[in-house]
């Protein structure tokens, strides 16, 4: 249950982006703002992974910072968002 | 059936409700008293006929604060797209990652979208100038292969006493690469 939440509200985040990719550091302070307890590195790294792995969201590189990761959804983020 | 979440009650109400909650806890000017949680849910109640618990308000503001941020965001990262597709200067993928990169700076950091036009714009033409270098780096490489294989033809030339066609074959070869 708490791993679907914890989906759902990346998910959710990432629609709210306007089509934008959103900066990790952003995305999981929102996430961990909305989830009691807030989330473990550990359910961070298996939440981005999972997502990730089933092409649900996808890195997006940036030209402002080279170390900075940012996150975007995809078509399939999007259906899978509709489902939870 | 799905059960929807407590804060989504409020998420699916009007917007111009929502901008409206958002207000009695920020109130735009310095002098109007701010609402406390509790205040608003009241509010709400008295007006909308929801009761909500303080964990769902306060889930709802982290959430609203965010949609507010990220719609500022895509503002001013669209207003930088439209500027970059006035000047005519960049392609539709340079205009995609500067207006990323606005986005980006937008929601790290409050700052002026001229600043962050600025910053990509020298991003791409960091670029540019490393495409360059590495164009004018394969040329010199070509050159100098093409010299090498002259010298080695004229050389072969040299040694036989005159050019055969199998040496001006070579030249030719080589003149091409120049």
């Amino acid at each position: 249950m708490r791993t679907k939440l914890i989906r759902q509200t990346v998910l959710e985040a990432l629609t709210m982006a306007h089509g934008y990719a959103l900066p990790e550091e952003m995305l999981r302070r929102h996430v961990d703002g909305l989830m009691r307890p807030p989330i473990s590195a550990d359910e961070w790294e298996l939440t981005t992974g999972w997502l990730e792995t089933n092409k649900h969201i996808t890195r997006v590189a940036s030209d402002f910072d080279e170390s900075l990761v940012q996150w975007s959804i995809t078509e399939r983020g999007r259906t899978l968002l509709a489902t939870l | 059936m799905k059960k929807p979440r407590a804060d989504s009650k409020l998420k699916n109400l009007p917007e111009n409700i929502q901008e409206g909650m958002w207000l009695l806890l920020h109130p735009a000017d310095a002098e109007t008293p701010a609402y406390t949680l509790e205040d608003l849910g009241g509010n709400i109640f008295d007006n909308h006929g929801i009761s909500v618990g303080l964990a769902t308000l306060s889930e709802w503001r982290s959430w609203y604060a965010l949609k507010r941020r990220m719609e500022a965001a895509a503002e001013r990262a669209d207003q930088a797209r439209l500027e970059l597709a006035k000047s005519g200067d960049y392609s539709p993928e340079d205009i995609e990652r500067v207006a990323q990169t606005v986005f980006t700076a937008e929601t790290l950091q409050s700052g002026d979208v001229e600043s962050y036009v600025k910053l990509a714009a020298l991003g791409l033409k960091r670029r540019a100038l490393d495409h360059d270098a590495r164009k004018l780096k394969l040329m010199e490489e070509k050159s100098a292969a093409a010299k090498a294989a002259i010298e080695a033809a004229t050389a072969k030339a040299k040694a036989g006493g005159g050019i055969s066609e199998e040496t001006l074959r070579e030249l030719e070869e080589a003149a091409k690469l120049l």
